[in-house]
C-alpha cells in the first residue's frame, strides 16, 4: 500500500479502528531461513553430513548444535546397544533402535546412514534376516564413523577443559541437591540450568564418573538415570 | 512495572538462581533482597507482591518475621512463601498462614511457583495461559529438539520412555500428550492402554509420534483411536501447526 493511500486512510477512519502494523514485524516474519554462517567451521568443512540440511529440519543454529551434542553424546550407548541386538539376534530390539537412528541421523543431516537405517528398519519388520546379516557391518561402520568425527569436532572446539577451576565440595554437594529436588518435579529446563552453571568447572577424581553419568542422563531427559546417579 | 516481585532470601544457592531465571523467562521482573529490617523497609510502595524464601535461619528472625506481618497489614502486601514444613511452621509462629497467600512446599516445582506468581500478579501475558504437553520420546536427539520447538508456544515437560510418562502423569495433568509410537521396553500402544484405563488420564488427548508413514502402518496406528497421529519428519512450523489446530478443534469440541 502507498504511503499517501495509507495516510488518507488513517486520517478518515476512525483511530480505534486503525492497527498500524510497522515493517519490522513483518521482515521478522520473512526472515526465518537459519544461517549456515553461525554454525562452527569444523561442523561445516567435514563431509560425512550435510549440516545445512541439518540445519533446515532443526530451525535454527541453536537447535541444530544441540541435537548434533545430543546425537553425539548418545551414539556411545546406542551404538553398543544395536551391536548388541544385532549380535544377540534380538531382532525386535534391534529394529526400534534402528529405527530411532533413522529419525536422528536425517535431523543431523547424516541422509545416509538415516536411509541405511530406514532399509534395515524395514528388514526388521519382515524379518528379513539375510539384509539385516549383510548390511548392519556397514551401518555400525558409519555410525562409528560419524559419531567419532562428532565427538573429535566438539571436544577440539571445546578447547582444553583442564584450566578449568576445581569446584568447591560444599557448592558441588548444593548444586546436586537442587538437581534432585528438581527432578522430581521433571523441571528440565531448571536442571539444565545448573548443568550449564556446572559446565564451567572441573571435579575431583572420585566424582567424574558421577558426572559423567549425570550429564548423559539429563542430556537423555532419562529421569530414572538422573535420580540413579545422584543416589550415589 | 507492574510485574515486580520481591525476592526474599538469605545468599545464594542454585535453587534460587534457577527460581530467579524461571520467573524472569515468566516475564516477572525479580528484585532480590535480604530478610532484614532495614532492606525490607526500602519496600513499602513496590513491588506489592513478596516472595519469602525460608532456610534453616526462620527461628534466628522473628524480629524480621514480625516486622514484615506488619508490612503486610500496614502496606497491603501479598506474601507467599516457598519452605518445606518445619520452616513454614516457625514462621507462621510470627506470621500466621491467614496472611499467606500461597505456600509452596518442598521439593520446590519451580514451574508450578512461576505460574502461580503470574496469576498473583495478574502478568497479562499469554504465557501464563499456554497449554501443557508432556512429550514422550525414547530418541534424545528428537526429544529435545522438538522440545524447543514446542517452548515457543507450550509449556513441556519431556521423559524418555513410557513408564516415566505414567510416573509424571500420576501426579500432573497436561493438556496433551505427544507419544513416541515406537519405544522400547514399554512401547506407545502399552502406554497408551495404561493412559486411557487411568481415571485421571482416561480423557487426556493422545497424538501418536510415528516415523512411519505408509497406509499399514498409518493404519494400525489409528486402530488404537488416539486423538491423532504426526509423523516424526514433520517440520517445525509444520508440527506446530498441526499441534495448534488441534487445540483449535479441541476447543470447539468442548464448548
Amino acid at each position: 500500500m502507498s504511503d499517501k493511500l495509507e495516510n488518507m486512510m488513517m486520517q478518515y477512519l476512525p483511530s480505534d479502528k486503525v492497527i498500524k502494523i510497522s515493517g519490522e514485524v513483518k521482515a521478522e516474519v520473512v526472515d526465518e531461513q537459519p544461517e549456515a554462517e553461525e554454525l562452527p567451521e569444523w561442523l561445516l568443512s567435514q563431509d560425512l553430513l550435510d549440516s545445512r540440511a541439518g540445519l533446515k529440519n532443526c530451525g535454527s543454529a541453536e537447535v541444530y548444535l544441540n541435537a548434533i551434542e545430543t546425537f553425539a553424546d548418545s551414539s556411545e550407548e546406542n551404538y553398543e546397544l544395536i551391536s548388541r541386538y544385532f549380535a544377540e539376534k534380538q531382532t525386535e530390539d534391534y529394529t526400534i533402535k534402528v529405527h530411532a537412528l533413522k529419525s536422528s541421523a536425517r535431523i543431523i543431516g547424516a541422509a545416509e546412514l538415516s536411509t541405511l537405517a530406514a532399509r534395515l528398519e524395514k528388514a526388521g519388520d519382515e524379518r528379513d534376516i539375510e539384509t539385516i546379516e549383510a548390511e548392519t557391518p556397514k551401518l555400525l561402520k558409519d555410525y562409528k564413523q560419524l559419531s567419532d568425527m562428532l565427538r573429535k569436532g566438539r571436544a577440539e572446539a571445546a578447547g582444553d577443559k583442564s584450566d578449568l577451576p576445581l569446584i568447591d565440595n560444599d557448592y558441588l554437594s548444593e548444586a546436586l541437591s537442587s538437581i534432585k529436588e528438581l527432578a522430581a518435579s521433571f523441571d528440565y529446563d531448571s536442571v539444565n540450568y545448573i548443568m550449564d552453571t556446572l559446565g564451567g568447572y572441573s571435579f575431583p577424581e572420585e566424582k567424574s564418573g558421577m558426572m559423567e553419568k549425570l550429564k548423559t542422563a539429563v542430556m537423555h531427559a532419562d529421569w530414572d538415570a538422573i535420580n540413579a546417579a545422584l543416589e550415589n | 512495572m507492574e510485574n515486580n516481585l520481591l525476592l526474599i532470601s538469605k545468599g545464594s544457592s542454585f535453587m534460587i538462581d534457577a527460581l530467579t531465571k524461571a520467573l524472569k523467562d515468566n516475564n516477572i521482573n525479580v528484585i532480590h533482597t535480604e530478610p532484614k529490617i532495614s532492606e525490607l523497609e526500602k519496600y513499602k510502595d513496590d513491588p506489592g507482591v513478596f516472595l519469602f524464601y525460608l532456610g534453616n535461619f526462620v527461628d534466628e528472625i522473628s524480629d524480621v518475621l514480625v516486622f514484615l506481618k506488619d508490612m503486610c497489614i500496614e502496606y497491603d502486601k501479598t506474601l507467599c512463601v516457598i519452605g518445606d514444613a518445619t520452616e513454614y511452621s516457625v514462621m507462621t509462629n510470627s506470621i500466621p498462614a491467614e496472611y499467606v497467600k500461597e505456600h509452596f512446599e518442598r521439593p520446590l516445582d519451580i514451574k508450578k511457583v512461576s505460574e502461580n506468581m503470574q496469576e498473583v500478579l495478574s502478568v497479562n501475558d499469554s504465557l501464563s495461559k499456554r497449554k501443557k504437553i508432556l512429550l514422550v520420546d525414547d530418541d534424545p536427539t528428537y526429544l529435545t529438539m522438538v522440545k524447543a520447538w514446542l517452548d515457543e508456544a507450550y509449556r513441556v515437560v519431556i521423559v524418555n520412555s513410557g513408564m516415566q510418562a505414567i510416573t509424571y502423569l500420576a501426579n500432573n495433568e497436561p493438556d496433551l500428550i505427544l507419544l513416541d509410537y515406537e519405544m522400547p521396553v514399554t512401547s506407545g500402544p502399552q502406554v497408551l492402554e495404561m493412559i486411557r484405563t487411568e481415571a485421571a488420564t482416561s480423557t487426556t488427548p493422545v497424538i501418536f509420534l510415528t516415523g512411519k508413514s505408509d497406509k499399514e502402518s498409518v493404519m494400525k496406528v489409528l486402530a488404537l483411536k488416539p486423538n491423532g497421529y504426526l509423523l516424526k519428519s514433520m517440520g517445525k512450523e509444520e508440527l506446530l501447526k498441526s499441534i495448534s489446530d488441534f487445540f483449535e478443534v479441541n476447543k470447539v469440541k468442548t464448548l
